[in-house]
């Protein structure tokens, strides 16, 4: 069933799998919300922010973010009727402007530990 | 398995499917065909399709009436020709309520097109009479008719090679079918049979025709003592893409396009003063062949140019998207910058199973009928085209005598027999079958194939004489033995491509022949036939149809008058 | 002339249990087309090697194969624009009949579910029914399809389900929903929107680029989307 891979199905695969990841990472997200409530354990956790496994975690959410999104927008737009011929380039807009702002925003994520 | 029907109808191109619309109104259909129904060759016709509906200027039924008996040379027989082109108008405006997406006028109407040696007010000027639907006509009424047979509950038999059409004590009683995927044997016992394979344009080494252009249906109906009529009329299209015979349609050149030779000349100027480039077929593959043979091909090569840039951009993008395409595609040449190269290709079978207005099939030149047994399309000669087709008139004759076939076909079941096709001649098919796959020999069909391909391309195309089509007669002989000795490496049941290859070819050879002693029992020229021995025409000894009947190894002649009408033999000038 | 090396998948499930890898090196002249390269191989060196073909210039639709990873026409693939090595599959996602063939009844079967026919009850004028230019400008595209199964076979949704319709079958929904002259909008609208219907199409724009006659199916699919939304605020306004 191997099918050549081209911009269009990459990012529909890129799409699926953060569309997956970020669900998933919604329900830790809740429970770790609940910890609110409890001073000791807010504390506990707030320090678990320093370790830098945490950290790269941190930015890999942020890169998942960005991708569902950006490329969430570019269906929208496709949707809405830009033109198909334009459906790669759209692509690598949304490439090249999602790595620009994650790699803004996740330099104060890593910015200590690099 | 044994399947009985009403009507059986061999071939799903638009004679064949125009014919299922009629008959299933009145009955069971089976269609029956070796492709897949949309696949068949009719979807390859680009140019469009003839009828004086005069939607973009004055035209009428009898103007295009005497374009084709001028065209056909005055051998296509005139009461026929009054039908289709009478009919031409209603069969176009039904085939538009049937869904063909036509291309369009600024009013909505149906847009039309100028095309070779059609003309305004009996010869005057080329007149716009082509219906298109861009250049992709075939593919638009095909699909069109075969959408339609779909709420009619019409059986489709997809991928079904017809090895027999049982004729006995004068009557048709089916067809007996290979079904490809499984190679199992399939009886169809019919009231009546409708014979609508198509050309047989791969007798020839370049031609425009598909691979399954094979004219099987031909060859069984010729070995079962049938006649063929006029085979020796094959036409020529001026215009195939040099060295692959990928045709270009002559509605390029009804919209401005040129043929030039090497000096730059529009030399169709000379050839036809009145018309130029859209002189009809024979007379332009004629003039090329002749610019060539004088030197004055491209590059003092074998070809000529076609130039479109001389259509502006935009017509060409409209209208002709498929064939820039090709061009881009297969030349490397954008056709709206650089001439084209091009050179005749085996395009057209005016000759074939001879039948009447309504595609009873004839068993003698006399008239005689096969019970429950029709031809339409390409295959029948009925004969509207004669020596000569004009452009857009063929797809006008599959819809106009396919539907006619349909009604009479239609009106003859109800009161005749269905046909019991016996056991015996089911295992003489399944003994053909059985022994092609099992003979041993040295040869490869591959081989023999194209040396029979190449030898009809040189000895009998545009140009022929007594000699070489002597020649020829024994080389197909020749042929004709070695293919006893090909082996097939492909001993499966399973979609055994190489069986039915074996199968066609021996289709191929017999057709060859017929088309070559036609062409030598013809002593004169007329239309596509053209002899360097005898170059003028000859009213007075061959003003007839050919009749050609088997007799052992050899071909047998007798003739048919001309039905004339309206239009008396003329000199035939452009 | 220039040698390349074909390498084919083959299979006769009938045969054989698994399909096998068989290499071929086949002379070529730079203007030849892929299919030739196929015939030269069946005629000279293997008569069981097994595809479909009938008009060689791309316009019936029988020579679609995975041609270097790719779907495509043989027939309309020239050699000279392809590397020396050339791997040839079957068409995915549907049953191998024999080599190159497949078995492309469901794909046949989806198209009729949308009711492929132009449907007009109302009494026909004498002569044709008028359409305006842009009007036929609608539908030119979705006309060129030549049901060859490129696009569905190259659909990602169609491998992992079956029973979506695919791009095939919506291209021709469309082609007879903005038809001026068709009069079964409601029923054949109502044929598509389903979920293995129009909004299983996740715009994965593969069947644009499997399709060898370059139809921007997915443009058509999304148009159709538009239309049935837009369709069902005005049915609950
Ligand atoms: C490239 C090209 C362009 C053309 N352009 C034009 C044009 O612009 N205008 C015009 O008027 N004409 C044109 N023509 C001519 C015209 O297209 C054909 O003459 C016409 O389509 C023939 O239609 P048909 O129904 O007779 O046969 P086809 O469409 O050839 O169909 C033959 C059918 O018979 C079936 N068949 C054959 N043998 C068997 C068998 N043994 N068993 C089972 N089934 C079998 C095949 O599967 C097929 O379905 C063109 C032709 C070509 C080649
Ligand atoms: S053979 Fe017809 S599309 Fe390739």
């Amino acid at each position: 069933m191997r099918y050549r891979l081209r911009a269009g199905s990459f990012a529909w695969m890129i799409q699926r799998i953060s569309g997956v990841a970020l669900t998933i990472y919604i329900f830790f997200h809740l429970y770790y919300l609940s910890s609110l409530r409890d001073p000791v354990k807010f504390e506990l956790l707030r320090k678990l922010l320093d370790d830098p496994f945490v950290k790269f975690g941190e930015a890999g959410l942020l890169l998942l973010v960005i991708a569902h999104s950006f490329n969430g927008i570019r269906l929208i737009l496709l949707d809405m009727g830009v033109p198909t011929r334009m459906q790669k380039t759209l692509f690598f807009i949304a490439a090249l402007t999602g790595g620009i702002i994650f790699f803004i925003g996740s330099w104060p994520i890593l910015g200590g530990i690099l | 398995m044994i399947h009985q029907f009403d009507t059986v109808i061999i071939g799903s191109g638009l004679a064949g499917l125009r014919a299922a619309i009629e008959a299933a109104k009145y009955g069971s259909v089976a269609v029956l065909t070796k492709l897949f129904p949309t696949r068949s060759h009719s979807t390859s016709a680009q140019g469009g399709i003839g009828a004086a509906l005069g939607n973009e200027e004055p035209d009428s039924p009898e103007w295009h009436l005497y374009d084709t008996v001028k065209g056909s040379d005055y051998l296509g027989d005139q009461d026929a020709i009054e039908i289709m082109c009478e009919d031409a108008i209603r069969t176009i405006v039904e085939l538009e309520h049937l869904g063909v997406p036509f291309s369009r006028t600024t009013e909505g109407k149906i847009a039309q097109r100028r095309f070779g040696g059609h003309t305004r007010n009996f010869g005057e000027a080329p007149v716009r009479r082509a219906c298109y639907s861009a250049d992709r006509t075939g593919h638009a009424v095909l699909s069109a008719l075969y959408e339609q047979c779909k709420p009619l509950g019409i059986n489709f038999f997809s991928e079904f090679h017809v090895l027999d059409i049982v004729i006995e004590n004068n009557k048709c009683h089916g067809v007996i079918a290979l079904q490809i995927e499984n190679g199992e044997i399939h009886v169809f016992n019919a009231k009546s049979t409708l014979v609508a394979s198509g050309g047989y344009g791969k007798v020839f080494k370049t031609t425009s025709n598909a691979f399954a252009s094979t004219g099987d249906c031909l060859s069984i109906l010729f070995n079962a003592g049938l006649p063929l009529e006029d085979m020796e009329f094959f036409q020529f299209h001026p215009t195939g893409l040099y060295g692959l015979g990928i045709l270009i349609t002559e509605g390029v050149r009804g919209e401005g396009g040129v043929l030039i030779n090497v000096q730059s000349e529009r030399f169709m100027e000379r050839y036809a003063p009145a018309i130029k480039d859209l002189a009809p077929r024979d007379m332009a593959s004629r003039a090329i062949m002749t610019e060539i043979k004088e030197g004055r091909g491209i590059d003092g090569k074998d070809y000529v140019h076609l130039d479109l840039t001389r259509i502006p951009n935009q017509v060409l993008s409209e209208r002709f998207p498929e064939i820039t395409t090709f061009c881009k595609i297969y030349m490397g040449i954008d056709p709206s910058e650089k001439p084209i190269p091009v050179l005749p290709t085996a395009h057209y079978a005016m000759g074939g199973i001879p039948t009447d207005a309504d595609g009873r099939v004839l068993n003698d030149e006399k008239a005689g009928v096969i019970k429950g047994l029709y031809a339409a399309g390409e295959c029948a000669c009925v004969s509207v085209h004669g020596a000569n087709r004009l452009g857009c008139n063929s797809l006008l004759d599959t819809v106009v005598f396919g539907r006619r076939a349909g009604i009479a076909m239609a009106g003859e079941n109800k009161n005749a027999e269905r046909g019991n096709i016996h056991r015996d001649a089911i295992d003489n098919a399944a003994s053909l079958i059985d022994l092609t796959i099992k003979r041993k020999g040295d040869q490869r069909i591959g081989d023999v194939r194209s040396e029979l391909q190449t030898d009809m391309m040189d000895l009998c195309s545009v140009f022929r004489n007594e000699q070489g089509l002597k020649e020829l007669v024994s080389k197909i002989s020749i042929i004709e033995d070695k293919a006893e000795h090909i082996t097939l490496k492909d001993k499966s049941k399973i979609f055994n491509t190489e069986l039915l290859d074996a199968i066609e070819f021996g289709h191929l050879i017999n057709l060859s022949k017929v088309i070559a002693s036609s062409a030598l029992q013809r002593e004169e020229s007329r239309g596509a036939h053209f002899r360097d021995d005898f170059p003028q025409r000859d009213d007075a000894d061959w003003l007839k149809h050919t009749f050609a009947f088997k007799k052992e190894r050899v071909v047998e002649f007798k003739h048919k008058p001309v039905k004339i009408t309206k239009f008396q033999p003329e000199e035939r000038k452009y | 002339m220039k040698t390349y090396n074909f390498k084919i998948k083959r299979f006769n499930p009938s045969e054989e249990s698994s399909p096998q890898w068989q290499e071929f090196s086949v002379q070529m002249d730079p203007m030849e087309r892929l299919l030739d390269g196929l015939i030269k191989i069946k005629d000279n060196s293997d008569g069981t090697l097994t595809f479909r073909r009938s008009c060689a210039h791309g316009i019936c639709g029988s020579c679609a194969m995975k041609i270097n990873g790719k779907n495509g026409l043989a027939c309309q693939t020239l050699i000279k624009n392809m590397p020396e090595r050339i791997t040839i599959e079957p068409l995915a996602a549907y049953p191998v009949i024999k080599d190159l063939v497949v078995d492309m009844t469901q794909f046949f079967m989806k198209s009729e579910e949308v009711l492929p026919y132009l449907i007009n009850a109302e009494t026909p004028p004498e002569r044709e029914r008028l359409q305006s230019k842009d009007e036929q400008q609608k539908i030119l595209e979705s006309i060129t399809c030549i049901m060859c199964g490129s696009c569905t076979s190259s659909c990602p949704t169609y491998w992992s389900d079956k029973e979506y319709l695919g791009p095939a079958a919506l291209l021709k929904a469309y082609r007879f929903i903005f038809d001026s002259r068709d009069r079964a909008f409601d029923e054949r609208l109502g044929r598509i929107i389903h979920a293995q219907g129009l909004w299983r199409c996740h715009s994965i724009y593969n069947c644009v680029e499997a399709c060898p006659k370059e139809i921007d199916i997915t443009g058509h699919i999304t148009e159709l989307k538009r239309l049935a939304v837009k369709n069902f605020f005005k049915r609950n306004k």
